[in-house]
């Protein structure tokens, strides 16, 4: 065994007050590496069991997103322009993406329950997990739909290199609420039926199958609703994929202002709710 | 020594809320009343210094804050008012096998559940051979653990488990599962990793192995601390604790058995007893070789001539008695009534070895076939410190090789053992 002087170990001393915000910030630092090694295995038992694998994952906002257009372009009439396929599996991409992700980030520390309730690692980890295990899977629909759009004829553009930028807010983005979900579905359950009816809701409120405005023979959004649509914490990764995809988004400064804003209240709200909850939220599981 | 855990003026409070309030339009309703929620204290008051290197076991009933103070020690759940203070690395043995994955293979459940019981990845790779020899499951190390026996499951869980290095372990039972062979492995383990230095914090309900392995233990009460010492006192006071909630109760002790085929009961007689020493002074822990006295009084509600007593003595949670006796029909003549009870003094040879076990006594009438009443089983502790013997009876092998003796008498090792049992609580004084 390995021994360690007093200066080495680590103490820990809980009291009834919260956790500061600094001990916080580094357990979860000092955790790294549990992070993306339980991210890993998230991902790999995910698809062990099932032959296609990741192509599951991929394949399905995909055909998801073939269905739209085809239905709206030529059952629903409208455009029949071929821009509007690759826009659709776009904004379908970033939408599984997210939708997906807060769904199973926000039952995740009450579905570890029985590892949560037994050892101590920071609980913010939790929400984390998926959240990083589905990267893969947005960054390879993302890929698919660039290839779709260049079949297309859409053109290679130099945005294609911020697609890192776009994984990155899509992350944080989801990681936050997924935090702030996960902590207030410990304390109600309702939480998990709320999450399904706002993703719903907020599926038809961002522009995934209809634009921002008239361009390209989509429809456009009624400029009265524009506002509301924009304010959309999803809107704002959508805009950002699709332009680092076609090299073009409408209203793309005013949607990221937005979803930054929102990531930061999300985050705040985070750490407010962490250090207040963290070490007591058990006693509910 | 440096204190490896302290506690002070710890409690923990859970907050109970009823079942119905979960619902949403019973939450609306009961928004503009007081809220009916209701506090309960599972720890309270808890002062408690461990020292660096100590082995500790924690002892109470179901219920009596245990796991919470588990919980507390392990870093999962903060408490209400006081301080929790640990020194070093903490690794919570607590479930076996929780955050395994079905779908991974033992491989990387080992990486990922090493990492969750405190190693370093570098710790891991180091330990990576060890753990896999010590689980004897090499050969199938990259299946999926969801193929395994449950046998090989535990095995592999527990070896991760048990080469943590950590500097307090807290353990729920003691580690102990498989085959023999693999039991006596994780002992040995245990044992080199108490020799490490490491705090070892156990809960257990297994008492009579728990002071071949913590000389101190606490005994915990309705979340109250009510006794720290020696873990055979400590014990001795679990038992008395559970006898006295059994008669404020009113009833059987759930631990205990009831008798198998007894006579019928008609009543007619109320039984008591007392469990002393050979000074006279009430004992709940004797050591194996003492004498146990049991008094016993009868208080007859009608009259009764030449009355039986018969005794058991049973191990804690096995179906059969380990000793049954009654007196000869007709050996004691005299008739009894309210008014004039029996008084009878049973002295016992405490042959037995370490474990927790009952005495019931009971008055029957002269025939023995009607039973006028008996006492509920009470508790009584045993302990064998220094008796190379396990089981329930000492035989007292005396064993030769080629006809030199290899054990020492029995009688003479036991010597001195009765005054460490007898005395009040404090340290045990081995030299007479």
């Amino acid at each position: 065994m390995t021994s360690r002087t007093a200066a080495e170990r680590e103490v820990f001393e809980l009291t009834g007050q919260r956790t500061p915000v600094h001990v916080l910030l580094r357990d979860v630092f000092r955790h790294r590496d549990l992070l993306v090694m339980m991210a890993r295995h998230d991902y790999r038992s995910r698809y062990r069991s099932a032959s296609l694998g990741l192509m599951w994952s991929v394949s399905l906002p995909l055909l998801q997103g073939v269905v739209i257009a085809i239905v709206f372009s030529h059952l629903v009439g409208g455009g029949r322009a071929k821009a509007y396929v690759p826009y659709v599996i776009v904004g379908m991409s970033a939408w599984s993406f997210l939708s997906q992700t807060v769904t199973s980030a926000s039952t995740s520390i009450v579905d570890s329950g029985a590892i949560a309730g037994r050892i101590y690692f920071p609980r913010l980890l939790l929400p984390a997990i998926p959240a990083s295990a589905n990267v893969p899977g947005l960054v390879i629909s993302l890929l698919i739909a660039e290839v779709i759009a260049l079949v297309t004829g859409a053109g290679l553009h130099l945005t294609l290199l911020l697609l890192p930028a776009v994984v990155v807010l899509a992350w944080i983005l989801v990681v936050s609420i997924g935090a702030v979900m996960s902590m207030a579905h410990v304390y109600s359950r309702d939480v998990r039926y709320v999450i399904q009816a706002l993703t719903l809701i907020l599926f038809y409120a961002a522009p995934i199958i209809y634009g921002l405005s008239a361009n390209g023979g989509r429809r456009a959004l009624p400029a009265s609703l524009r506002d509301y649509v924009i304010a959309n914490p999803a809107t704002g990764v959508v805009q950002f994929a699709r332009y680092a995809l076609t090299g073009h988004a409408d209203y793309l400064g005013r949607s990221l202002l937005w979803t930054g804003g929102w990531t930061v209240l999300f985050l705040l709200a985070t750490l407010v709710l962490y250090s207040r909850f963290e070490r007591v939220s058990v006693d509910r599981l | 020594m440096a204190n490896s855990v302290e506690l002070h003026g710890v409690g923990k409070r859970y907050t109970q809320t009823h079942q119905s309030s979960d619902l949403f339009y019973k939450k609306l309703l009961a928004l503009g009343r007081r809220r009916s929620r209701n506090p309960l204290w599972a720890l309270s008051d808890i002062d408690l210094e461990i020292e660096q290197g100590e082995t500790i076991g924690i002892i109470g009933r179901n219920g009596s804050g245990k796991t919470t103070l588990l919980r507390l020690l392990s870093g999962v759940s903060a408490p209400t008012t006081g301080r929790v203070r640990v020194v070093g690395r903490v690794a919570p043995l607590i479930g076996i096998g929780v955050g395994f994955n079905n779908e991974l293979t033992g491989r990387e459940n080992v990486e990922v559940n090493g990492r969750l019981l405190g190693m370093t990845p570098a710790e891991i790779r180091a330990n990576f051979d060890a753990i896999v020899d010590f689980s004897e499951i090499e050969q199938f190390i990259d299946t999926p653990v969801k193929f395994y026996s449950s046998g090989m499951f535990l095995r592999l869980a527990f070896a991760v488990a048990i080469h943590t290095t950590p500097e307090v372990f807290v353990l729920d039972e003691i580690l102990a599962v498989g085959d023999l062979a693999f039991q006596l492995k994780c002992m040995a383990r245990m044992r080199e990793i108490q020799a490490s230095g490491t705090t070892i914090v156990i809960v257990t309900h297994n008492l009579h192995t728990l002071d071949r392995i913590a000389p101190r233990a606490v005994l915990l009460s309705h979340g109250k601390l009510v006794y720290d010492g020696p873990t055979e006192q400590a014990i001795g006071r679990m038992h008395e604790v559970m006898q006295q909630e059994t008669r404020d109760r009113g009833g059987r002790d759930d631990l205990m058995l009831q008798e198998g085929n007894a006579p019928t009961y008609l009543g007619g007689a109320e039984v008591v007893l007392d469990l002393v020493d050979t000074t006279g002074v009430r004992q709940r822990t004797f050591a194996t070789g003492d004498q146990l006295v049991i008094r016993m009084d009868v208080m007859f509600e009608r009259e009764v001539t030449d009355p039986i007593l018969g005794l058991m003595v049973a191990p804690v949670g096995l179906g059969s008695p380990a000793y049954t006796t009654f007196t000869d029909k007709g050996a004691y003549r005299g008739t009894h009534g309210p008014g004039r009870p029996l008084n009878a003094e049973i002295t016992l040879n405490v042959r037995l070895l370490a474990g927790g076990y009952t005495v019931t006594v009971a008055a029957y009438e002269s025939d023995g076939d009607v039973m006028l009443g008996s006492t509920t089983p009470e508790s009584f502790y045993v302990s064998s410190v220094g008796v190379l013997a396990g089981g329930f009876v000492n035989l007292e092998a005396e064993i030769a090789i080629d006809g030199r003796p290899v054990t020492a008498p029995p009688r003479e090792r036991l010597a001195g053992r009765s005054d460490i049992a007898n005395s009040d609580p404090g340290p045990a004084d081995p030299t007479p």
